[in-house]
């Protein structure tokens, strides 16, 4: 497997970047993944007046390596970045979105043209809280970082797709950043026999979803509950009925 | 626990009558932040929040996902708190809970404050009103940042945009060790150069602010007198010496503008 040295644009490469991805959007034809685009591709990613390399090139990727899902991505760039703090590294970011853009766009239709989405999904608007968590290589980054095994909660879907759960839950301070809630969350919503999250746990319109639990619920105890220090059995207990067929659902 | 709540009840409906801990009761001070660390200050009024002997006060801190708690002993003494894992330049919210011992609880809070924000330290107040207070600009050309004079009193400092947009100026250790001190040389200099008497200089003017500044924290250094204001290169010597003791001032008594840099360089 080829390795190459991680590199970041920058101000001029993210704006070249930028561009391209404006391009490939406005006019899909060029999203033709053929030997062009990728020879243009390869150009961004190594020109020496765009990017450098990150930290000194002391952190390698391997480009060649496919992912069956956002899971395995996460914990792939989780072995190389542990726990550094890589959500300020706009231009590294940007740059390891245009690395692995074949894999982080879908195809549109059959074609082997790509689909290009917002721009703040390849380079990361930082100070946006709201499309903060939409980034397609940050948020699996931090959802590993934050809940390793337990990350496949929020990341068994493809790598184009960012996903409104992670963002919802993500978002969700009281929610995330507490290890037992997580675990409810996981006793509640995850098939453990598939390794997915079971059908419509996300859905806005069933009864006891995990964005309502994060959402209304967990701030609602939060409020009047010390969750931090509860156990898993005494928040399931806390929940109210809405929850019940989850609990009981295996 | 199994209090069972309603559907329809708001996240915002307090249904066990906890109380709150006042905001202005409780108070965070950020006395430095490193790649390894965060030491804060924190500061309760304990009268007001009445704490009992059967209760325990809790500090919470979150930031993206990391949380971090300690339990509060003796809340009297246990003000000088050091956290681990916060990112340097990370502005986590905190939260006071106050509640009952652990073995007689049942998980219920007594009362609690909401999020607030930690206060910087008066020396980092003190940077960031005279040395930080920018204004982004996209006319200075490929300049990365640039005085303008126009008021004399009230020079104003800009930065480049496309620079402030690629880094966090106010915070970045990187951006303050190459910017400040040259920054602090052309401000002195500047001032040196247009006023002849610190009588001539208006207390509430951000000049007089720079020079009371140096005069303050830089130990060894000391505004010119009358004499002195009118000897252009002895200025310019005071202008030199402000910048050396800027530079070997250990900010917040632990580390100078370079250790930071260092640090962020190598630290993490």
């Amino acid at each position: 497997m080829a390795e190459v040295k991680i590199r970041k644009f920058n101000q001029v490469g993210l704006q070249r970047f930028e561009d391209f991805l404006n391009d490939l959007k406005d006019n899909p034809a060029h999203a033709e993944l053929n030997e062009k685009l990728r020879k243009e591709i390869e150009e961004l990613l190594f020109d020496e007046n765009l990017t450098s390399e990150f930290h000194d090139g002391s952190y390698n990727i391997g480009r060649d390596k496919r992912f069956e899902n956002r899971y395995a991505f996460g914990k792939y760039l989780f072995g190389i970045f542990r726990e550094r703090h890589v959500e300020k590294e706009t231009g590294m970011l940007s740059w390891l979105a245009l690395l692995f853009i074949d894999q982080i766009c879908k195809n549109i239709g059959n074609s082997n043209r790509l689909q290009v989405l917002s721009k703040y999904r390849y380079i990361p608007e930082i100070e946006n809280s709201w499309r903060f968590y939409r980034h397609l290589i940050l948020t699996p980054i931090l959802v590993w970082q934050r809940l390793k095994q337990d990350s496949i909660l929020l990341l068994s879907n493809p790598l184009y797709e960012s996903g409104d759960a992670v963002e919802n839950l993500m978002s969700r301070q009281d929610f995330i950043a507490n290890d037992n809630m997580i675990s409810v969350a996981k006793q509640l919503y995850f098939d453990e026999e598939k390794r997915k999250p079971k059908p419509r746990s996300f859905s806005d319109s069933e009864p006891g979803n995990a964005k309502r639990l994060a959402r209304d619920i967990v701030p609602q105890l939060s409020m009047t509950y010390d969750l931090y220090d509860a156990t898993v059995n005494q928040i399931l207990d806390l929940l109210p009925d809405e929850f019940e067929e989850w609990k009981n659902s295996s | 626990m199994n209090i069972v709540l309603k559907k329809s009840r708001k996240a915002t409906y307090n249904y066990t009558n906890r109380s709150n801990i006042r905001q202005k009761d409780c108070h965070v001070t950020i006395i430095e932040h490193t790649p390894e660390q965060m030491h804060i200050k924190l500061s309760l009024d304990l009268e007001k929040i009445d704490l009992r002997a059967e209760q325990a006060l809790v500090l919470e801190a979150l930031y993206k996902g990391i949380y971090f708690r300690k339990k509060l002993i003796n809340p009297k003494q246990d003000n000088d708190i050091y956290i681990d894992g916060f990112p340097e330049n990370s502005n986590p919210s905190f939260r006071v809970k106050l509640l009952p011992q652990i073995n007689g609880g049942n998980g219920q809070i007594l009362s609690a404050s909401k999020f607030f924000k930690a206060t910087k330290s008066e020396e980092d107040k003190e940077i960031q009103q005279n040395f930080l207070s920018f204004t982004y600009s996209d006319s200075i050309g490929d300049q990365i940042w640039k005085i303008e004079w126009e008021d004399p009193e009230n020079p104003l400092i800009y930065v480049n945009k496309k620079f402030a947009e690629q880094y966090e100026i106010k915070t970045d250790a990187r951006v303050h060790a190459f910017m400040l001190p040259a920054l602090l040389r052309e401000i002195l200099n500047g001032i040196f150069l247009r006023f002849n008497s610190i009588e001539n200089i208006d207390e509430r003017s951000q000049a007089y602010r720079w020079l009371k500044f140096c005069d303050r924290k830089l130990t060894t250094w000391s505004m010119p007198d009358e004499e002195e204001w009118n000897d252009k290169l002895k200025l310019s010597e005071l202008a030199e010496q402000a910048v050396y003791l800027f530079s070997e001032k250990k900010w917040d008594g632990k580390r100078t503008l370079l250790e930071k840099f260092l640090d962020k360089i190598w630290g993490t």
